[in-house]
């Protein structure tokens, strides 16, 4: 049971970092995942996304408004700020669950409507935490986490 | 001679329709970026709505020859709007426009009626392409 519970989550985590890689290409390393009893902290904007279906749980994508606004000047040539940011950011991750779903091969999943959450907070009311940190040289930390139940 | 091409048509050059759009995405930062590359395009925008539940009433208001539908969305999804689109205007253009391109999602779309899907983030080119197919 152990072995396949952790295959699960290898799948979920290997389809989230690729699902990174489809929506900017080449632009993240992803640091190595570790995993996280503590709850998850956000400094200045972040979005969460529900995942339901044969894996049940949250992707929790933060950063800096300002990175956020580099993605989306990198992505679509364009000046974000305010409250446009925080729409990018939400669309986004929208972008990055949707292709974690498809690319997440034999699971059947769907997502939820994003939920924006702006300014400093933390996650809790789950019992462990995947984190995977994406390194950009020219956007900085990008910080991805797969709060997942029950497995 | 008087010159009967307006403004729009000319942008958009001979034998390109202008086309009437109704854009439907809950992320105001995806709907600018739809309306412009639509609007470099050449394409009008009649409306812009929040869910699928808009999308449906301003179908009605606006009566736009394409409409472009996100999938997540509150209150109610791209699915269902489509679909309750189809049920009252069959003839309905629609342009399926999101993060949700799993095989089995794109399939439903277009077994519910649409045209065509555009996965995000989308080419400037083919979301003008599908427009066009729709014209």
């Amino acid at each position: 049971m152990a072995a396949s519970l952790s295959s699960l989550v290898t799948d979920i985590l290997n389809a989230s970092i690729e699902a990174v890689n489809c929506v900017t290409p080449n632009l993240f390393r992803p640091s190595a995942p570790r995993v996280t009893t503590a709850p998850v902290e956000q400094t200045e904007l972040g979005v969460l996304i529900g995942i339901t279906g044969d894996v049940k749980g949250r992707l929790f994508i933060s950063t800096s408004a300002d990175a956020f606004a580099a993605i989306g000047k990198i992505m679509y040539g364009v000046d974000l700020n305010g409250e446009m940011v925080k729409s990018f950011a939400s669309e986004f991750t929208n972008m990055i669950a949707g292709h974690m779903v498809r690319l997440a091969d034999g699971l059947q999943m769907d997502i939820s409507p994003p939920t924006t959450l702006d300014g400093e907070t933390k996650l809790y009311g789950f019992s462990r935490a995947i984190m995977v940190p994406l390194q950009s040289d020219s956007i900085g930390t990008v910080n991805l986490a797969l709060i997942l139940e029950n497995v | 001679m008087v010159c009967s091409i307006t403004p729009a048509e000319r942008a958009v050059g001979e034998g390109t329709h202008v086309a009437k759009i109704l854009i439907t995405d809950d992320a105001a930062f995806m709907r600018m970026m739809l309306k412009n590359v639509l609007t470099e395009g050449g394409h009008e925008i009649v409306a812009e709505a929040t869910n699928g539940r808009e999308a449906v009433e301003m179908y009605d208001a606006h009566q736009p020859d394409v409409v472009i539908l996100d999938i997540t969305m509150p209150e109610m999804d791209g699915i269902q709007a489509l679909q309750a689109l189809k049920a009252s205007h069959p003839q309905v253009k629609v342009i399926m426009c999101s993060a949700m391109g799993q095989q089995d999602m794109v399939i439903k779309a277009i077994q519910s009626g649409a045209r065509s899907f555009i996965v995000k983030p989308f080419q400037k080119e083919k979301v003008l392409e599908e427009v066009a197919k729709c014209v």
